[in-house]
């Protein structure tokens, strides 16, 4: 696989993969009623999508401007925040990603398949979710957003790129981008020759 | 070193955010409710016919 292919499969696989664990993540921490979520199958696991209409292309706009910023190599960090009525961040999903480590094929280990890939990102999944026993429970009526930590080129080059202008970014509060008495809980990494992915949750001390 | 690389392109780290919010709890609760509603709407003239 050349540099220029292997930066295009980085971002597809990853883009795809973060779009699955935003739904998941809304399941699993009951920000949506689960009334609205139902089963597909990804990574040849069972997984939950929500359905409805908006909240499923939201993800999917979500889902492809990251993929816009991949495609740069510009994407440090994908944060999903899930936040209390008053706004406040409560818990934080985080996935450190790294591109860097796109090495040449060694012998060996190709994974030409990706099938090693697709078994990393199932046990990213299912660590997600299992992530409500090892979270205090949300109160009611929370929200969430996502927090993508990029370059100003990057944020720049995504507007002049992304077909639809009705889903714009824009710099995120300071306030918004961290939660008060952090508590850290470690969740999965993965490594891959297309990428390093490291998942961690924060968690409010604050949380009632 | 990333930091240092910034320094020297002068391309500094943001973190981004989409403008618009998602779709907020009540108005997906409201979704399922008119979607029951209409599957028992369809139920009742099934049972009618």
């Amino acid at each position: 696989m050349d540099a220029v292919k292997r930066v295009q499969v980085a971002a597809d696989v990853l883009s795809e993969f973060l779009e699955v664990a935003i739904h998941c993540i809304l399941h699993c921490r009951g920000v949506y009623p689960q009334g609205v979520f139902g089963r597909r199958k990804k990574y040849n696991v069972p997984v939950q999508v929500c359905l409805h209409p908006d909240v499923d292309q939201y993800i999917t706009n979500v889902a492809t401007s990251i993929r816009a910023m991949l495609l740069d190599g510009a994407v440090e960090r994908v944060v999903v925040v899930i936040t209390a009525p008053d706004s406040l961040p409560l818990e934080r999903f985080v996935f450190d990603i790294d591109q860097t480590n796109q090495t040449s094929n060694r012998p060996g280990r190709e994974d030409s398949y990706l099938l090693h890939l697709e078994q990393s990102l199932r046990a990213l999944l299912l660590k997600l979710n299992v992530s409500d026993a090892l979270l205090k429970p949300l109160p009611s009526g929370c929200s969430w957003t996502v927090h993508v930590h990029t370059k100003e080129s990057a944020a720049t080059k995504l507007e002049e790129r992304l077909a639809d202008k009705d889903f714009t970014w824009v710099e995120a509060e300071e306030d918004q981008q961290h939660v008060t008495d952090p508590q850290l809980i470690p969740m999965k990494s993965l490594s891959s020759n297309l990428f390093k992915v490291q998942l961690y949750a924060e968690e409010s001390g604050k949380k009632t | 070193d990333p930091q240092l690389r910034c320094l020297l392109t002068g391309d500094s780290p943001c973190v981004i955010t989409p403008v618009l919010p998602p779709p907020s709890h009540a108005a997906v609760s409201a979704w399922i409710e008119e979607k029951l509603k209409g599957l028992v709407d369809i139920q009742s003239e099934k049972e009618v016919t």
